[in-house]
């Protein structure tokens, strides 16, 4: 018996992208969005600028769609497109406020505010989202991939193009930063 | 002699079982060892898996107005496109008539139209009407 020819349904998705084909764009949306969502809104914070972000992502992605060559997922790519479009975007937002603040070390100090300021002041997950927009960029984006897309450090590695070494360094690190931030909910949570 | 931040990330590897057995075995002697470094590392995690309680989605319609602003960019670039072509054609008939008239060794219309005769005395059009 003939056994029928499996095709990888991603080639395919990809195949049919490359043709123009208009279901398909709107099926990788609907496949990546929230993936999407949580990279740029873990990158940015719950802002306007995210979702702004978010659909830069996947023009672009559309936009390049004739020379992807399938070598990584598209998953992969669209993550990879993400996290730079965010730095991009957090860079932008660093000029802007150097505007105001002449070489400040904004990031640490904000740190050392929300440690400082009580919980009944926030709703528990905007300090959540807040704790997560007090690393420095180089610490989130790695927390991002592994605590929110649930990737592995692998992965990680593979996403952001660094050493496994490094990604598992900063991981550590960020995870020292974010206890800090995040003491006072966990002990709440657990009485 | 392994330090415990070495200790710590060979741990995080031996959550995504990406650890040989070699060194997996090593991180059990030293947590035996050391069994409150291990609740330490457990308190840092839980705190990472806060973060996952955080829902982070587009607001609704977000893939329509993707698509949207995707069949602008595409309008553009087929626009782009064309005015390139366009641009193209236009240089390339240029060209090709200051070719022609180059080649007849006049700046005339006639020789525009590739009509002179170089070696006739005659280089109006009407000669050719006549």
């Amino acid at each position: 018996m003939a056994k029928a020819k499996s095709v990888n349904p991603e080639i395919e998705l990809i195949s049919l992208l490359k043709k123009g084909d208009e279901r398909s764009y709107l099926r990788v949306l609907n496949l990546h969005k929230d993936q999407v969502a949580k990279t740029v809104k873990g990158m940015l914070g719950n802002v306007q600028e995210a979702e702004d972000v978010g659909q830069e992502v996947f023009i672009s992605f559309f936009k390049s769609i004739q020379n992807f060559k399938g070598e990584a997922k598209i998953s992969t790519y669209l993550t990879r497109i993400a996290i730079n479009l965010s730095l991009n975007e957090l860079e932008r937002r660093k000029r802007k406020w150097r505007v105001f603040y002449s070489g400040g070390k904004i990031e640490e100090k904000m740190v050392l505010d929300v440690g400082a300021n009580p919980i009944e002041d926030f709703e528990r997950k905007e300090i959540v989202r807040k704790a997560i927009m007090k690393l420095v960029p180089k610490y989130r984006k790695i927390v991002v991939l592994r605590a929110l897309q649930e990737y592995s450090f692998k992965e990680v590695a593979e996403v952001l193009q660094m050493p496994l070494g490094t990604v598992l360094s900063r991981y550590a690190r960020a995870q020292h930063k974010l206890r800090v931030i995040l003491n006072p909910i966990v002990n709440e949570n657990g009485r | 002699m392994k330090t415990e931040d070495k200790y710590h990330k060979d741990w995080l590897l031996k959550k995504d079982s990406a650890l040989s057995e070699e060194v997996s075995t090593s991180l059990d002697v030293y947590l035996k060892e050391h069994p409150q470094q291990l609740v330490e590392w457990k308190i840092l995690d839980a705190q990472i898996d806060v973060l996952n309680t955080v829902d982070f989605t587009f607001s609704d319609g977000f893939e329509f107005k993707v698509m949207d602003q995707w069949n602008i960019e595409k309008e553009q670039l087929f626009n782009q496109s064309s005015k390139v072509i366009l641009y193209a054609g236009i240089a390339a008939a240029v060209l090709l008539m200051i070719n022609l008239c180059v080649t007849q060794n006049s700046l005339s219309l006639d020789a525009l139209f590739g009509i002179v005769d170089m070696n006739a005395d005659n280089t109006s059009f009407l000669f050719y009407i006549d």
